[in-house]
């Protein structure tokens, strides 16, 4: 069940697509990989397999998905579970992915350029410096990069008003 | 500032629990202040263990909602929802599901 209010935004923004922050490209890749293993990654704490399923319903509303390497890098790093065959698939569903969206090239220098970058860090300001109003839709948990981007009226869902509502 | 949880099972109060937890006391406690646009906002695991909760709101007579300019866009995608829009982080214990505190968060301070 998408709220009205997003759904509008997928109506928008249905051609240019949807970027995922790091944490929730993160549950998505472990919860395409297997919904059961999102409750054993360590960094999915905060999350169910039920959370999974409503970024799944969100994406499959949308033509393109687009990252930034230095997102994916992240989500490479964080990717890793104390089992290894689980690793391995996570590692294999990452692979499939970015061969899949369109990657968004991101300057080091432009990220490190943006004001944000002092509070948000580097993979946040580079979503930062690429975040249009007439691109893709950002997903994101933190409500930092939330308020930053969608304040400066550039489309942007705090994954938390998803949750509240499944 | 005992609250809300529930009783100690034994087991480890997981998040979808301390949302609700949270989000009852905050109903509690601003029961008769007149808020609007309550949102869910945030949830991590804090340092220490515990669920912190982050949820936003507006008063009732700034609610940060100008006139609709399309109706196309959703209410906060605009500056003005977020000039007098407050935030509250609840820490909900996660082994009894107690709220240990609430304090004010602020998502742009230092931007």
């Amino acid at each position: 069940m998408i709220p009205s209010d997003v759904q509008r935004l997928v109506d928008r923004h249905r051609t240019a697509g949807l970027s995922l922050d790091t944490n929730v490209l993160l549950l998505y890749v472990v919860g395409m990989t297997d919904p059961e293993l999102v409750e054993r990654h360590k960094r999915l704490s905060s999350y169910s397999p039920d959370d999974y399923r409503t970024l799944g319903d969100l994406v499959s509303r949308f033509r393109t998905m687009h990252s930034t390497a230095h997102v994916w890098t992240e989500v490479n790093n964080l990717a890793s579970m104390s089992d290894r065959r689980a690793t391995a698939g996570v590692r294999t569903t990452i692979r499939s992915l970015v061969r899949d969206w369109t990657e968004i090239p991101v300057p080091g220098r432009d990220a490190v350029n943006r004001d944000v970058y002092l509070t948000l860090g580097f993979t946040d300001a580079g979503i930062d410096s690429v975040c249009r109003k007439d691109g893709p839709v950002v997903v994101t948990d933190d409500v930092r990069l939330f308020v930053t981007l969608a304040a400066s009226e550039r489309p942007a869902i705090n994954f938390s008003f998803l949750r509240e509502t499944q | 500032m005992s609250e809300t949880g529930g009783n100690r099972t034994g087991d480890e109060v997981n998040v979808d629990r301390a949302i609700r937890v949270a989000r009852a006391y905050f109903d509690r406690v601003y029961a008769d202040e007149g808020v609007v646009n309550v949102m869910l906002e945030e949830v991590l695991e804090s340092d220490d263990g515990h669920w912190s909760v982050t949820i936003g709101f507006h008063r009732s007579d700034r609610d940060g909602t100008g006139p609709s300019e399309s109706g196309e866009r959703p209410p906060w995608i605009c500056p003005r929802f977020f000039e007098d829009r407050f935030y509250k982080r609840i820490t909900v214990d996660r082994s009894t599901g107690e709220v240990l505190g609430m304090s004010i968060r602020q998502p742009l301070a230092g931007l």
